[in-house]
């Protein structure tokens, strides 16, 4: 059911089982699961079902450090999240990005890609994609027209990406939600607080405010975050009247080693002849797999990397394409016209004839990193909140890391003869570590409470159970460790089933 | 950057007589081994001299003609013209195939080719 939070009285109380902070793709994710059980479930969504610019502004908040989109501009605060708004690319991390690396500082997850890809093969569902399958053979063979470049897969392979219609989690599961009966969506509910008891070992209730300026109070049985990344961190450390620090703080970890892919044109490919490659092609709504050309996991360890991939765009069409750091504004009419303009040029650009030139654009984690992370402002949102403060920070080895990604794809490009890659300038000079003013991030969110075992390096568990707390959990890309190479709303969807199962059997 | 300017050398003269930098007599051992067969496909002259300009700072040992001719033509410089590229671009492949690779102005070309790029750039001073 649904009940719009400006609606009921003042100072009302909302109880139930499991309450859900946050109604985008974790969120509702978590909500499927517990449809039809005997769990009485509260969905907490602060914005309502449509994009409103006051609800908005409540994800302001000063960006330092690496240049960075506006951070109002980069999540959707309404029914549905940030999933209003993505390209729907898909695809799982690799076992590697689960592993302790020993030239990555702070990698390793508490669990393994094997553990998940149960719950990828679920998430594929939630996210309308094609079967679980990744193996570039597989596509190859559905399309006798697809062509990819014959590259040596034990150093440079093809990752496949799926592309979901994109899903829009407010249109599609908006009436399931609202019909469950066990399912109580509030809107226009947003937490701006979490009190714990005495000790700050356990959530007591939740207390929520909006526009019409009423304040209620949630509680229930076990609490779950998932807000994004920023705003979880947000409200974590705004959540400071048992714990001085914040909520699961006790270690400083809460917002720190905040994550983004770094996406950067990086190289050129140069073919002596033209070529489709229409296994790396991609235009939006009609492809549902494409490849990004990967580095192996033995040259990631053999060259001490990082894990990225590179995407290919004729380079005529790319060179005409300003960086998404400049497109993204903070103007919405302005961004959807700088957005819409790129796709009419993406789709000019896929001639059947072919190119002979391409831009190599890199997808890559940046390496776990403490001082890259998330604060509290003085200055407070409309409902008294602390706006975030986000610094980004990236690190030498991000820079060495795509340096040597194109050095090995121009090797492993020369083995078969078809052709040369020049990097761009800033990565000509290997003792230069800054970063160019196009330098940008793919808008994802990840690690502000990341996954570890040892409550001194993580911020939740291995169930994405809170340290230190017993009924509080965190839904979603902040319980990243690492970030691997691909988007994330796969494996965060697939984390949060997986948090799902892990929820059911504990009530059992 | 214009795409195949420089397209100028083949094993076959038919072709070669077509071309902007065809020699109307033999070329010399060292003008054959300063050209990149697979990289004139892609770069014009400017560009190949800059690649050669650049490996050659980045290698001042071998800012040098003469060392740079023996490097890349070393006992085969009598040999036949066809002879001699096809000796050059096998070697070209075993650089890559061995990581004998170097960025050159951002170019990741094989260190003979690089080199093939360095003498091009002294002799088209």
């Amino acid at each position: 059911m649904h009940i719009d939070a400006r609606e009921l009285p003042n100072n009302s109380l909302i109880e139930g089982d499991l309450c859900i902070i946050g109604a985008g793709a974790a969120g509702i994710s978590l909500a499927l699961e517990f449809m039809n059980t005997s769990s009485k479930l509260i969905l907490l969504e602060g914005g309502g079902f449509e994009y409103e610019s006051q609800m908005q502004d409540l994800y302001k908040g000063k960006t330092t450090g690496q240049r960075y989109f506006p951070l109002e501009s980069a999540r959707l605060h309404y029914f549905g999240g940030t999933t209003g708004h993505w390209a729907g690319f898909c695809s799982p991390l690799d076992p590697i990005d689960f592993e302790k690396r020993d030239w990555v500082p702070l990698s390793g997850w508490p669990i393994k890609r094997a553990d998940l890809d149960p719950y990828y093969a679920r998430a594929h569902k939630n996210l309308d994609l094609g079967p679980y399958e990744y193996l570039d053979s597989y596509w190859m063979a559905q399309d006798p027209k697809i062509d990819s470049l014959p590259l040596d897969h034990s150093a440079v392979y093809n990752k496949m990406w799926q592309f979901s219609p994109p899903t829009r989690f407010g249109e599609k599961y908006k009436e399931t939600i609202v019909k469950a009966p066990n399912i109580h969506l509030y809107t226009y509910a947003n937490v701006t607080n979490i009190d714990a008891n005495e000790h700050a070992s356990t959530i007591q209730q939740v207390t929520v405010k909006n526009f019409a300026g009423k304040t209620h109070t949630v509680k229930a049985k076990k609490f779950v975050l998932a807000c994004c990344s920023i705003q979880n961190a947000r409200l974590l450390l705004a959540s400071n009247k048992q714990a001085k620090q914040g909520l699961g703080n006790d270690n400083d970890l809460v917002g720190r080693h905040f994550m983004e892919h770094l996406e950067i044109k990086s190289a050129e490919l140069w073919l002596t002849k033209p070529e489709a490659l229409k296994l790396y092609a991609w235009e939006s709504g009609k492809t549902k797999a494409r490849a990004e050309l990967a580095i192996s996991a033995e040259k990631q360890r053999e060259l001490k990397i990082l894990n990225g991939t590179a995407s290919l765009t004729p380079l005529e069409v790319a060179r005409k394409q300003p960086a998404f750091i400049d497109m993204w504004t903070a103007d919405t009419a302005q961004r959807k016209k700088n957005m819409s303009k790129f796709d009419v040029a993406e789709k000019k650009s896929l001639q059947e004839s072919g190119h002979d030139s391409y831009q190599l654009f890199t997808r890559i984690e940046q390496a776990p990193n403490p001082d890259s992370r998330i604060t509290l402002d003085t200055e407070t949102d409309a409902l008294g909140m602390p706006r975030a403060i986000l610094h980004w920070v990236l690190t030498p080895l991000e820079k060495r890391s795509i340096r040597e990604i194109y050095k090995l794809i121009g090797k492993e490009l020369g083995i078969i003869d078809k052709g040369r890659v020049r990097l761009l300038e800033y990565l000509r000079d290997e003792n230069d570590n800054t970063w160019p003013e196009f330098t940008g991030g793919g808008w994802h969110h990840m690690g502000t409470t990341r996954m570890s075992d040892n409550p001194k390096q993580g911020v939740v568990d291995a169930n994405c159970k809170v340290h230190g707390i017993n009924n509080l959990f965190v839904a979603g890309a902040a319980c990243y460790a690492t970030a691997g190479a691909p988007n994330p709303t796969l494996t965060l969807v697939a984390l949060t089933i997986r948090l799902a199962d892990h929820l059911k059997q504990v009530n059992a | 950057m214009q795409r195949r300017a420089f397209i100028h050398l083949s094993t076959y003269t038919a072709l070669a007589l077509t071309l902007p930098f065809a020699e109307g007599c033999s070329p010399s051992p060292e003008t054959i081994a300063s050209r990149p067969f697979l990289f004139s496909k892609l770069a014009d002259k400017k560009t190949i001299a800059e690649a050669g300009a650049a490996y050659r700072k980045q290698f001042p040992k071998e800012n040098d003609k003469t060392i740079l001719s023996k490097l890349l033509i070393g006992a085969n410089a009598s040999q036949d013209k066809s002879v001699m590229e096809k000796q050059l671009n096998d070697s070209v492949l075993d650089d890559f195939k061995t990581g004998k690779t170097v960025a050159a102005a951002g170019w990741v070309l094989s260190v003979t080719e690089a080199r093939q790029c360095a003498l091009y750039s002294i002799l088209n001073a």
